[in-house]
């Protein structure tokens, strides 16, 4: 797996007094935040705000990271706390299950909760994931199976030229070509909108 | 730009390009539009993107405007103090290999005064007492720089060492 150097430097920038660095830890892991989440509470403007309390609260916290452990370690547990709080102050008790687990399943124990995602809100989001997923299912061979090997399988470059019998230079230009191709279909599906 | 994006969320650069990078992307519209597009594309292949996902970084930094600027002292093991002592490094490397490569020119130079001298010598050497009390002293020094086994290279330094009093010699 590929170490996340990227995650210390930002935290380190941040600390130096670069708050706009923030923003790309936000982007980074705001959808992996609001999974974490999903597990304790259903409701997606309620997961938002959550999500929001949980980046505040990091921002706050940040001056005391020492990076001992991995940013996003530090997040989850942010975030884990924040929902349950939230829960707390709601008089809700939180899903036994899954509390810290590895989040294979995302469902069990919210039964109960409400759904109010707006019809517009899901649409938006599906369409935007669909596009993703479509770009991705159209992707010429190679280029998808560099993309995924670092993306889900987590590989270094050099794990994925061995894998993929090819050199280095080509894993790094095809997993940019595969974004690239992905990144366009997402740009013209948002002119689509302002349209 | 874009394919340095790439390679920065994948890690894959070094700790220095790493560094400048995200320096450069941070408050920058197009390079963090790039950064989280191919992380969304990631969320979306991890299945980390879900149904009701939206952009919440917009909503986020505008909460965090109200809040103060972090401002710490960089620690001597942080990453960026790593990074200076790094560019220290190199930027100390690069003073010390330039300062080498002068000295190098300037001591391989033609020496434009030399030159008069080294008719002298020329002249000087012509002279036969000289080349007689020179041959001598070469001999001399010779027979005890042998003993070292450097024949060849004692002679010329000999040579070169005794230019100034050759010249002197014949004026």
């Amino acid at each position: 797996m590929v170490r996340d150097e990227n995650d210390l430097a930002l935290v380190r920038h941040v600390q130096g007094g670069n708050k706009q660095a923030f923003n790309l830890l936000v982007q980074k892991y705001q959808y992996r935040v609001k999974q974490v989440v999903s597990r304790f509470v259903k409701d997606s403007a309620e997961q938002e705000d959550i999500v929001q309390n949980t980046f505040i609260k990091a921002y706050r916290a940040l001056p005391g990271f020492r990076g001992d452990s991995a940013f996003y370690t530090w997040l989850y547990r942010i975030a884990v706390n924040t929902a349950k709080n939230h829960l707390a102050a709601a008089g809700r008790r939180p899903p036994v299950q899954h509390l810290d687990g590895d989040g294979m399943d995302r469902t069990r124990g919210m039964e109960n909760l409400v759904d109010t995602n707006s019809p517009e809100a899901v649409l938006q989001n599906d369409q935007m994931i669909e596009v993703i997923r479509k770009a991705i299912h159209n992707l010429p061979e190679e280029l998808k199976e560099a993309l995924e090997l670092r993306e889900f399988d987590g590989l270094s470059y050099a794990e994925i030229a061995t894998a993929m019998d090819c050199p280095i230079g080509t894993v790094r230009s095809r997993i940019f070509r595969a974004r690239e191709v992905v990144g366009r279909a997402l740009e013209d599906l948002e002119e689509e909108k302002i349209r | 730009m874009n394919e340095r994006i790439s390679e920065l969320i994948d890690n894959e650069l070094d700790s220095r390009a790493c560094d400048t990078l995200l320096k450069k992307l941070a408050g920058k519209k197009a390079g963090t539009r790039k950064w989280r597009q191919y992380h969304l594309i990631g969320n979306v292949i991890r299945g980390e993107a879900g149904a009701g996902g939206v952009d919440l970084s917009e909503k986020i930094m505008a909460q965090l405007d109200k809040e103060p600027t972090i401002l710490i002292p960089v620690r001597k093991n942080s990453i960026l103090a790593r990074v200076r002592l790094d560019r220290f490094k190199t930027t100390g490397a690069v003073a010390v290999a330039a300062s080498l490569i002068l000295v190098a020119v300037i001591s391989f130079q033609p020496d434009a005064e030399n030159r008069p001298r080294t008719a002298t010598l020329t002249q000087a050497v012509m002279d036969p007492a000289l080349i007689q009390e020179f041959n001598e002293m070469l001999v001399g020094h010779g027979e005890f720089t042998a003993s070292w086994g450097l024949n060849g290279l004692a002679s010329h330094a000999k040579f070169v060492g005794n230019q100034a009093l050759m010249t002197e010699i014949a004026q």
